[in-house]
């Protein structure tokens, strides 16, 4: 059985025609895992408990009929899941036990999944490389020596390396898109409430989306169908019906219009080798009937400082729960007011990024500065999402590279505040402006580091970027490959 | 218009660490109002877009006014909420003490 070459798809299929039982597949992952974490490092916590149980429950024909069931993957440690200690890699909260589940956990155990465990990330989200990780970095498995990206590094690095067929993670500007990019994965950040957020420790509320890292576009739509949905319990998801992705992807593309941004494609911010392969995908597109359009969208520079202010004044307050009351970090040091405990459990408690974007967020909502910052920023915000909407009336699709360059080496992000928010540059406008997306694999560059190109649709439009990644990986090979561990 | 280059004082920075309340020793003060000033400078650029007359960005996907009915529903057991708590007394979340003894 080779884990790095089996999709969701396959071992359905296989796990139906009794190829082999669900406690056997899940005991390969944890071989897996025993043999080539110490290497990557991508998960904190391994279920193997929990996910022999699930698996059992499917061998005793006592799961659901779902594509999804018996089948192993792994959750970002941001998910809540009753009973397992959830740390968003934080050790402000590295012994919190999950006194409930999200409902993304929810449906997946639902829909009879097997989660093997929880992987590594930016520590509550906030990064683009997992080495902000308050434990470890995670190593990209296409070379040991640099990044996976991120937040969802750990994630992508665990699906590449075959520990487990799929993950799950969250992007607010990348955190999906990213990670997958620089392993070779094909990431789907849905749109901004397509899929609950409730359980989801939270980084920013109008920007946070919980999606799929996969091997595969089909893979990505039959885990769509399984996360998505309107959710009592989280307002801000969409009471629109999802779409049967997975039944009704179509791979004919033609006649549809592909928008290419000039500034997308700028050469002196991009590495060469990013562009030429997503030019290269572009042609294979087009063979299947795609026309190329360009357009002119916003220089993606204001996206940059829109995403840092909203996002960083939503984590400074989505952080504030954090005081060590009723969970959490407690300091040891005397205090002698309310005040001083508080702060103190979070001034010991919280990483230096952590601490950097709380203090940027407060600092941009802070009187005499909110009018500024914050209700500049989300002045700006509503001209960037309009200015994709009259992009969209214009194409369908609008396409560049995910990531500007392809995956560093670890360290690359010391000394740098800003560092995240410069990788996701090219996908910040259209997160900003809650539309999906999709990065796809196209290539590897002169160091055999994998390429992603990103793919926009209008907000809902998912089905549209599953039929259009159909397509090309119907042309393509990049998907098939994984790297030698 | 000349771009005047935003530093934060180490009295700003105090400032803004006793909002977050986060606690902060005397060589993190310094650090981090570095780290801030480099990342206000570097989205000082907003300026440059024309923003009069423009609304801010209402909820992304135009959603208004979603509720749910007024009825109480399930909880979390009192068990589950204190399953994390550093100490707990008779069901309270126990703390240090913050309130002077008279």
């Amino acid at each position: 059985m080779n884990l790095q070459e089996l999709t969701v798809e396959q071992a359905s299929h296989d796990l139906n025609n009794k190829k082999y039982s669900a406690v056997e597949l899940a005991e390969s992952v944890f071989s897996r895992i025993d043999t080539v974490d110490k290497k990557v490092e991508a998960f904190i916590l391994v279920t193997k408990k929990q996910a022999l149980a699930s698996a059992r429950k499917y061998d005793e024909g006592k799961a659901p009929d779902t594509m999804i069931a018996g089948v192993p993957g792994s959750l970002k440690d941001l998910f809540n899941w009753k009973g397992t200690v959830t740390t968003a890699s934080s050790n402000i909260i590295k012994n919190y036990v999950s006194p409930y589940n999200a409902t993304v956990t929810q449906r997946l155990i639902d829909a009879g999944a097997v989660i093997a465990g929880k992987t590594n990330m930016d520590a509550f989200a906030h990064g683009s490389s997992t080495e902000t990780s308050d434990f470890f970095t995670t190593k990209n498995p296409w070379n040991l020596g640099y990044l996976p990206g991120g937040s969802s590094g750990g994630s992508a690095a665990a699906v590449i390396s075959g520990m487990g067929l799929y993950s799950i993670g969250t992007e607010t500007a990348g955190s999906i898109r990213h990670p997958s990019s620089w392993c070779g994965l094909t990431g789907l950040k849905p749109t901004y409430g397509r899929v609950s957020r409730y359980g989801v420790i939270a980084m920013g509320s109008s920007l946070d989306s919980p999606g799929p890292i996969c091997k595969s576009v089909v893979d990505c739509a039959i885990l769509l169908e399984v996360l998505a949905g309107n959710d009592p319990k989280d307002a801000t998801t969409s009471p629109s019906k999802p779409g049967s992705y997975y039944k009704d992807m179509n791979s004919d593309v033609k006649g549809l219009k592909i928008g290419l941004p000039r500034r997308y494609f700028d050469e002196e911010q991009i590495e060469g080798d990013v562009i030429k392969k997503v030019r290269e995908a572009l042609v294979v597109l087009e063979k299947r009937g795609a026309q190329i359009v360009d357009i002119e969208l916003m220089d993606p520079k204001y996206a940059i400082a829109v995403y840092t202010f909203v996002c960083r004044s939503e984590v400074s307050s989505n952080l504030a729960r954090f005081d060590g009351i009723r969970y959490g970090h407690v300091s040891e040091k005397h205090v002698e007011s309310i005040d001083e405990l508080i702060s103190n459990n979070r001034g010991s408690g919280f990483g230096q990024e952590a601490k950097r974007r709380i203090m940027t967020g407060t600092y941009a909502l802070s009187s005499g500065y909110y009018d500024a910052y914050y209700k500049k920023a989300q002045q700006v915000r509503n001209l960037i999402k309009k200015d994709m909407e009259a992009a969209f009336k214009k194409v369908d699709v609008i396409i560049g590279p995910t990531t500007p360059s392809t995956a560093l080496k670890v360290g690359a992000t010391e000394g740098n505040p800003l560092f995240g928010e410069i990788s996701d540059v090219l996908v910040e406008a259209g997160t900003m402006s809650g539309c999906p997306g999709l990065t796809l694999p196209v290539g590897f560059d002169k160091k055999d580091l994998p390429v992603g190109m990103n793919v926009v649709a209008p907000q809902f439009d998912e089905q549209l970027l599953i039929n259009i990644g159909s397509a090309f990986q119907e042309e393509t090979d990049w998907h098939k490959k994984y790297p030698n561990l | 218009m000349a771009k005047k280059k935003q530093t934060i004082s180490r009295k700003d920075l105090k400032h803004i660490a006793r909002l977050s309340r986060i606690s902060l020793t005397v060589s993190e003060v310094d650090s981090y109002a570095k780290d801030l000033s480099v990342v206000i400078n570097s989205v000082e650029n907003l300026n440059e877009v024309e923003t009069k007359g423009v609304d801010v960005v209402s909820q992304i996907t135009g959603l208004k006014n979603v509720f749910r009915e007024d009825k109480p529903g399930k909880s979390l057991s009192m068990e589950d909420a204190l399953l994390n708590a550093s100490k707990q007394t008779n069901g309270y979340f126990t703390i240090k003490r913050v309130i002077k003894k008279k």
